[in-house]
C-alpha cells in the first residue's frame, strides 16, 4: 500500500513538472505570464513569510535581451547567460 | 573602486569580436571563419581586475553604419543610440589587422560619430604571421585613437585591452575635425605610412584558392568532401552506439528484476529506457556529423563553396548569399532562418526563410539512423562505401532538391526575375584549433543531452501518461494500449495517414514530434515498448520495427522526414523573423503537402516493387 502511495506520488511529480516544461517550451510567454500572476498572488501581504517567499521564488526571470527566445536549446545562439562567474574578477597570471 | 562600464564592440564582419567577447566574458557564442555569424546582439559581463563591473555588447559585423540588413541595423541603433538603445560608454572598434584596406574604412566612419572609442588590432598572431608589420603608434597617432593590439582567440589575447579598459577613466571624445572627403583615400594614406606589407594577399590562400574555386575541381571536391561525412557518420558510430545500446539493455534488465511491477517500473522502463534510451545511442552520430561542420566552419572553407554554388543556386533563384544560412539549417533550421538577416533583399531572404526547413537539421538524424539501420541491409560497395551512408547522403541530397525545387517555383510564381550578384569576403584559411573543436563538440553533447533530460524527457512522459490512461476497460480484449487516450487518437489520424502506409503508433509518435524531431523516436519507443509483450519487450526499437513495418512504410516514413514541418520552434521563428502568420501558414502547408505528396509516391512505389 505505502509503495503504491510512493510510485503515485513519484509519476504525479514528474508528469507535473513535465506539463509545466512543454508548456514553458510551447508557449513561453503565456507561461511567463501566468507565472508572474501566480508570484503576485503568493507576495500578498495577507499571507504568512514563507509563502511570500516562495512567491519571490516563482518570480519569472527576465527573458534575456536578444536571441530567438524559442527555447530549443539546439543552436547555441542564444544570449542566455553563459557567462562565468561574473562576481570573480579576471587576473592575469 | 570606478563606476560601471557598457562597451560596445564593433567592426566589419569575420573580424574576431565574438571570439573577443567570449574571451572576455567567459561566454560559449558560436564562432566560425566566415562573415555574418552574429546576427543580433549579445550581452555579457565581466569583472576587471579593479572590480570594475564591465559590460560588453557583441553586435553584428557591418561594412558600413549606413545600415542595410535587420542584422546591421542593430549595429547602426545601438552605435547611435536610436529606437531607445543606450549608447555604450566606449565603442571598441575591432579590425581584423590583416585585412587593414577594408576594416579601417569602417574605423573612420565610427570615429565621425564623435563616440569615445578605441581600436582593438585583433588577429594580431595571424599578422606577424604572413610578416606584416603595423606601427601602432604611428597608427594610433594619424587616427587619433588609442590602438590595442588583440588576438581573441588565444588565452591572454584580451589582456591589453582589459588593463586599458581597467585603467582608463572614460576616454576623451575622439576629435572628428577633419571628416575626410574620400574614406578609401585615407585609409590608403594611413596604410602608406603605417603599414608594411610583402604581398597584398597571403600566398597559401592564394594556392587553394586556385584548386577549391576551380569550377570543375572545387565541385568535385565539395562532393566529396559531403560524401565523406555522411560516410564517416555511420562508420565512425558504429562501435560506440553498440556500447550504448548494451549499456541500455542492461539498464531495461535491471529495471526489470529489481523494481516491483507497478506504474514507476513501467515508467522507467517503457519511458526513460525504452523512449529516452532511444534516442541517447544517436549521440557518436551526431558528434561526428558535428566534429566536420566545426572543422569547415573554422577552416574558412565554406565561403569558398557558397562562391562555387552562386551559379547554380542563381539558376534555381536563389544567391550564394543563401548558402550561409542553408548551411546553417543543417545543424538546425533557427539559426538558419536568423542567419537570413545577413540577406539584404527582401525577396531573396524570403525564399531561403522558406527552404530552410527543407535542409535536413541534425535532429533529423536519429530519425533517419533509426530507419535507415531497421530497413536498409548492411552492406558494403566496391568493398569501402557504405550502403546505408549512401542512403544518409541520398537522404540530405533529397532535402537540398526539394528546397532547390520550391525555389524555382518561387522563381516561376513571382514577377521580379532579376539576379543579385554575390559580392562576399573570402577569409583566410585556417587550421581547425583542436582545443576549440574539442569544446564546440562538448557543448555539441551537452545541448543534445540536455535537449533529452529537458524536451524529450518532457514530451515522452506525457506521452507515456496518454498510452498508459486510461487503463483497459473490464472484458476488453485488445491490448491496453488500444484503449489508452494516445491508443484512441492514433487509431482516428490513421485514416488521414493510411493512404501512406503509417500505422496508428507512427501517428501518435508525430505528434509530440512537433516538439523535437527526435522526440518522434523516443515517442515510438514508449509506444512500442507500452505496447511490448513478452520478449518483445527486451527487444531493441530498430528490431521491432524492422520485423512489424513492410519495407514500404519504412520508405514512406524516410519520405515524411525529408519534407515534414514537424517543428514548432521553427514556425515559430519564422513567425518572429517574417513578422507575418501568413508566411507560417504558407511554409507549413507546402511542406506538409511535399511530405505527403512524397510518402504516398515512396510507399506505393516501394509496394509496387517489393
Amino acid at each position: 500500500m505505502s509503495y503504491d502511495l510512493f510510485q503515485n506520488a513519484v509519476i504525479a511529480l514528474v508528469v507535473a513538472y513535465s506539463a509545466v516544461q512543454l508548456l514553458r517550451k510551447l508557449m513561453p510567454q503565456t507561461t511567463s505570464k501566468l507565472q508572474k500572476f501566480f508570484a503576485a498572488l503568493l507576495q500578498l501581504r495577507q499571507l504568512p513569510g514563507f509563502v511570500q517567499r516562495w512567491g519571490r521564488a516563482l518570480q519569472p526571470a527576465a527573458l534575456p535581451p536578444s536571441a530567438c527566445d524559442s527555447g530549443c536549446s539546439t543552436c547555441n545562439m542564444c544570449a542566455t547567460g553563459t557567462v562565468t562567474d561574473q562576481a570573480v574578477p579576471i587576473r592575469f597570471i | 573602486m570606478t563606476s560601471a562600464l557598457t562597451i560596445a564592440l564593433v567592426g566589419n564582419p569575420n573580424c574576431g569580436k565574438t571570439a573577443l567577447f567570449n574571451q572576455l566574458t567567459g561566454a560559449r557564442q558560436k564562432v566560425a571563419n566566415y562573415a555574418g555569424v552574429t546576427v543580433e546582439r549579445k550581452e555579457g559581463e565581466f569583472t576587471a581586475p579593479s572590480g570594475r563591473k564591465v559590460r560588453v555588447i557583441d553586435l553584428p559585423g557591418t561594412y558600413s553604419l549606413l545600415a542595410m540588413g535587420p542584422d546591421e541595423i542593430v549595429t547602426r541603433d545601438v552605435c547611435l543610440g536610436l529606437h531607445n538603445e543606450v549608447r555604450p560608454d566606449l565603442i571598441v572598434c575591432v579590425i581584423d589587422a590583416t585585412n587593414l584596406r577594408l576594416h579601417l574604412r569602417f574605423v573612420l566612419e565610427v570615429k565621425q560619430l564623435g563616440r569615445p572609442m578605441i581600436v582593438a588590432l585583433n588577429m594580431m598572431d595571424a599578422t606577424v604571421a604572413r610578416g606584416i608589420s603595423i606601427d601602432r603608434e604611428k597608427l594610433a597617432q594619424a587616427l587619433g585613437l588609442t590602438v590595442i593590439e588583440t588576438v581573441g582567440i588565444k588565452a591572454g589575447g584580451t589582456r591589453a585591452l582589459i588593463e586599458f579598459i581597467d585603467s582608463a577613466a572614460t576616454p576623451a571624445l575622439p576629435v572628428p575635425a577633419s571628416v575626410p572627403e574620400d574614406l578609401h583615400a585615407e585609409v590608403r594614406r594611413l596604410l602608406d605610412a603605417t603599414v608594411v606589407m610583402p604581398s597584398r594577399t597571403s600566398a597559401i590562400d592564394d594556392m587553394l584558392d586556385r584548386i577549391f574555386l576551380s569550377p570543375l575541381a572545387g565541385l568535385l571536391i565539395l562532393f566529396t568532401v559531403m560524401f565523406v561525412v555522411f560516410q564517416a557518420v555511420f562508420a565512425g558510430a558504429a562501435p560506440l552506439m553498440e556500447l550504448i545500446k548494451t549499456g541500455f539493455d542492461w539498464l531495461s534488465a535491471v529495471a526489470e528484476q529489481t523494481m516491483p511491477e507497478g506504474l514507476l517500473r513501467s515508467f522507467v522502463r517503457d519511458c526513460l529506457i525504452g523512449g529516452l534510451g532511444s534516442v541517447v545511442v544517436f549521440l557518436p552520430q551526431i558528434l561526428i556529423l558535428f566534429l566536420f561542420i566545426l572543422s569547415l566552419e573554422e577552416s574558412g572553407y565554406l565561403p569558398r563553396a557558397a562562391f562555387l554554388l552562386d551559379k547554380p543556386m542563381s539558376m534555381a533563384g536563389l544567391t550564394g548569399r543563401s548558402f550561409i544560412p542553408l548551411l546553417s539549417s543543417f545543424a538546425c533550421a533557427i539559426p538558419g532562418i536568423m542567419a537570413t538577416r545577413s540577406i539584404h533583399d527582401h525577396r531573396d531572404r524570403m525564399t531561403t526563410i522558406l527552404i530552410a526547413p527543407l535542409m535536413t537539421c541534425s535532429a533529423r538524424l536519429p530519425v533517419y539512423t533509426l530507419l535507415i539501420g531497421a530497413f536498409i541491409p548492411e552492406q558494403t560497395i566496391a568493398g569501402f562505401l557504405s550502403f546505408r551512408g549512401l542512403v544518409l547522403f541520398a537522404l540530405y541530397l533529397a532535402g537540398i532538391s526539394g528546397g532547390v525545387l520550391v525555389s524555382m517555383v518561387i522563381t516561376w510564381f513571382r514577377r521580379d526575375k532579376t539576379e543579385h550578384s554575390l559580392i562576399m569576403e573570402l577569409p583566410s584559411y585556417r587550421l581547425p584549433n583542436i582545443r576549440n573543436l574539442g569544446i564546440g563538440l562538448l557543448e555539441r553533447a551537452r545541448i543534445f543531452l540536455r535537449r533529452i533530460t529537458g524536451t524529450i524527457f518532457a514530451a515522452n512522459t506525457i506521452l507515456w501518461v496518454l498510452t498508459t490512461f486510461p487503463g483497459k476497460p473490464v472484458g476488453a480484449t485488445g491490448p491496453a494500449i488500444d484503449y489508452s487516450m494516445a491508443g484512441i487518437v492514433g487509431h482516428a489520424m490513421q485514416v488521414l495517414f493510411a493512404p501512406i502506409g503509417f500505422n496508428w503508433q507512427i501517428c501518435v509518435a508525430l505528434i509530440p514530434g512537433l516538439t523535437a524531431r527526435e522526440v518522434a523516436v523516443s515517442a515510438l519507443g514508449t509506444v512500442y515498448s507500452v505496447s511490448a509483450s513478452g520478449n518483445e519487450a527486451a527487444q531493441q526499437l530498430g528490431n521491432l520495427i524492422a520485423g512489424q513495418w513492410p519495407l514500404a512504410t519504412g520508405m514512406s516514413l524516410l519520405a515524411w522526414y525529408v519534407f515534414a514541418p514537424q517543428c514548432m520552434s521553427t514556425l515559430a521563428v519564422i513567425r518572429r523573423e517574417t513578422g507575418s502568420w501568413k508566411m507560417v501558414g504558407i511554409t507549413a502547408g507546402y511542406l506538409f503537402v511535399l511530405a505527403y505528396i512524397a510518402s504516398f509516391v515512396a510507399y506505393h512505389l516501394t509496394l509496387a516493387l517489393t
